[in-house]
């Protein structure tokens, strides 16, 4: 259905997130079982523009609580720049508001980290195919 | 009479015809007396037989009343002018006439001359009762027998009307008595009137006053009653108002009590979680490695305590009173979610509880999610059994009625019930009566936040030694579309260039159970579409027409502007979707 899905590429993951331990957890989970490439991670959203740009990732999973750019900006200007880049936020945070926000900037997805890293997985994986999706809580408010 | 005449006719004829010519005039004396007084009587009787006698005085005394003095006239000028004179005749000749005979003569003497009167005296009445009659001469012949003729004559003719004169006085006097007596009386029985009416007006005064007494007594009473009452009702509302108060500002030191903590226990529940994700990752990355049983059991630990720690950080996060987390309002059917959750809710009972339900008959929805709702009230019935754990015929009842527009949802147990500072703190985060192995702490902490969230209350009643119970007060919702209310079978096109979009449009449908697809070839059979600008090259309006006219109309459509907002686009679609389902 998609130009992602039509092809054999493995999908590339970019991970910004200002806690380092997510992020190399979010690696080790994601390319355990070589399903994702990884493009590396990002401590903050200021170069989150620049750096898509010039690595190109399939995904990009995004936490929504960062220190810096505010990140829903940053995913705006993604949107933008890049539309073929596709955006999940993974976040502790699940508020309608966030929510709401993040997909108005351009989001295709939401995890709360609550849900744990298997939900991640999930959501990538739907995301992947071309459809938007959530973790289970994430869902609840999303429906609201 | 007849010896006095046969005496006249042996004297001289020509004195009995003097006598006969003075008693002429005197016999219209009588008609004189009719009706005059005693003292008028005497007067013109005097003065009659004065100048028909020719006597040097006439004395006439008319008997008075017992105690008061007789009437006399002296008819002289000397002798009526002369008080002492005249009654020193007025002794003599009444004295005579008791003890003598009438024809006598009284030799009287005159007290200034010295000389001698011949004085002729006639009772009047027997004993001179009535008074005396008498007249004095100066001459030594007098009185005549035709003087004392006269004389008797006179007197008999007065004395009648003397004594009618005296019985007219005394009638009169004993009128006037009687009128003055009557006077009297009158005045009396008017004074008795006036008396009997000022008694009678002083007696309507005093029941008037007695009865406005009473009234204002029986007022007063009244008064008093009501008084009391209002007293009553007062006291009553003013401990009903300190309660609320008290409970009111129970409530706000706990809201506080909760923001204050909700804060801090999201941001470590965020924390906890954020942390939790590399030690979850990690501990997957090391069982996977060929591991002796040991390792693999220390393993099984450790996941153990994270799984722990995932559900105490997810708890946390739900306490926060978060400005952004709007009340979930998504309703779920009671009877429906009872069915579901009295598995759950069972497991949580210690041995030898019983858990009980009372449902209303009909369906009731409530305006909270169905996992919510379980989750609060797994709380509630974990807690209620396990209070009773050590207590024999345990029943924990879950009830719900349905009322005002809300849904009442208690869980009351027949247990140990709680102390005071239980039930103030027992909402409190962290705050538990079980040890810390076995509870978080955030157990009522989370029923409480989901309650908030849902838009309810909730109320706790304890009577240590008697019982707990928790009643949530939830808003009412109405059911919501279900899938037998939709006809049957609906299809959407959704015919947008930007994936993204697409995904969200088929993602929404599908929720709305559309049968969603993207070829356009398939508008025929469309209920919906929903199209953006694409390749067209007219107008949007133009696109829409193309799409919905030459190809059997579907019922409805929606054009999407450019970067159309995505709730706006949900929105929509929603509407529509009603629209369509609406008759």
């Amino acid at each position: 259905m998609t130009e992602h899905s039509s092809t054999n590429k493995t999908p590339s993951v970019l991970c910004v997130d200002d806690n380092a331990a997510v992020a190399e957890a979010v690696r080790v989970k994601l390319t355990r079982h070589k399903e994702f490439a990884w493009k590396g991670s990002l401590p903050a959203a200021d170069e989150l523009v620049t750096v898509c740009r010039r690595d190109c990732p399939d995904l990009v999973v995004l936490d929504a609580d960062m220190p810096g750019r505010d990140p829903f900006e940053a995913l705006a200007e993604l949107t933008e720049e890049c539309p073929g880049i596709r955006a999940v936020m993974f976040s502790g945070h699940v508020r309608r508001d966030f929510i709401s926000r993040s997909m108005e900037a351009g989001a295709w997805g939401y995890v709360s980290k609550n849900d744990g890293e298997d939900a991640l997985l999930d959501v990538l994986r739907k995301v992947m195919i071309g459809s938007i999706a959530f973790s289970p809580e994430a869902k609840r408010y999303y429906s609201q | 009479m007849r010896t006095m005449l046969a005496k006249l006719d042996a004297d001289d004829p020509k004195v009995i015809r003097e006598c006969l010519r003075n008693l002429v005039a005197l016999a219209t004396l009588p008609a004189v007396w009719s009706g005059a007084d005693p003292r008028r009587i005497a007067e013109s009787l005097a003065a009659a037989l004065y100048s028909t006698l020719e006597a040097a005085f006439i004395y006439v005394e008319i008997a008075g009343r017992a105690g008061e003095p007789g009437t006399m006239v002296a008819q002289t000028g000397r002798y009526n002018t002369d008080p002492a004179l005249a009654a020193h005749v007025g002794s003599a000749v009444k004295e005579w006439a008791r003890a003598r005979d009438p024809h006598d003569v009284l030799l009287l003497k005159e007290p200034s001359a010295g000389s001698e009167w011949r004085v002729a005296v006639r009772p009047l009445g027997f004993d001179a009762e009535f008074g005396v009659l008498a007249a004095g001469f100066s001459d030594q012949h007098s009185p005549t027998p035709a003087q004392h003729l006269m004389l008797s004559i006179v007197a008999n003719q007065a004395l009648p009307a003397i004594q009618n004169a005296l019985l007219n006085r005394s009638l009169r006097e004993t009128q006037e008595s009687v009128r003055r007596a009557n006077e009297e009386l009158a005045a009396s029985v008017a004074e008795l009137q006036r008396t009997n009416a000022e008694l009678r007006d002083s007696r309507r005064a005093a029941l008037n006053v007695m009865e406005d007494a009473v009234q204002s007594r029986a007022r007063a009473e009244m008064l008093n009653q009501e008084l009391a009452r209002h007293k009553e009702d007062l006291e009553r509302r003013v401990q009903e108002r300190t309660a609320e108060l008290e409970a009111s500002h129970r409530q706000l030191r706990l809201s506080e009590r909760m923001a204050a903590m909700g804060t801090l226990s999201a941001g470590l529940g965020h924390d906890m979680g954020n942390l939790l994700v590399p030690i979850r990752v990690r501990l997957e990355s090391v069982a996977a490695m060929n591991l002796p049983q040991e390792a693999q059991q220390e393993l099984n630990g450790l996941r153990g305590s994270t799984d722990y720690l995932q559900k105490l950080a997810s708890g946390l996060r739900l306490l926060a009173v978060d400005p952004g987390r709007t009340p979930s309002f998504e309703p779920t059917e009671l009877h429906d979610w009872w069915e579901e959750a009295i598995g759950v809710l069972r497991n949580a009972m210690p041995r030898g509880v019983a858990l009980e339900s009372q449902m209303p008959n009909d369906p009731c929805w409530v305006g909270m999610p169905n996992t919510a709702l379980t989750q609060a009230v797994f709380n509630l019935v974990q807690n209620a059994g396990d209070a009773m754990k050590d207590r024999s015929r345990g029943v924990v009842k879950v009830a719900v009625e349905q009322r005002e527009g809300a849904v009442f949802l208690t869980v009351s147990d027949n247990g140990p019930g709680m102390t005071d500072e239980v039930k103030q703190r027992c909402m409190e985060p962290f705050y538990t009566t079980k040890t810390r192995a076995l509870s978080t702490g955030l157990g009522l902490s989370l029923v409480y936040g989901l309650v908030q969230d849902a838009g309810g209350s909730i109320r706790l009643e304890s009577d240590f030694g008697v019982g707990t119970t928790f009643t949530l007060k939830l808003p009412a919702a109405k059911p919501p579309m279900s899938a037998e209310t939709l006809p049957s079978p609906r299809s959407a096109l959704v015919d947008v260039t930007d994936e993204r979009m697409r995904a969200i449009l088929a993602a929404e449908l599908q929720e709305l159970r559309f049968d969603v697809h993207f070829d356009k070839e398939r508008v025929r059979s469309a209920d919906l579409v929903v199209a953006d600008h694409g390749d067209w090259n007219g107008d949007m309006k133009g696109r829409l027409l193309a799409l919905t006219t030459k190809e059997l109309a579907p019922r409805a459509a929606i054009a999407l502007g450019e970067k159309p907002r995505v709730q706006a686009v949900r929105d929509a679609v929603r509407q529509m979707s009603r629209e369509l389902v609406s008759p």
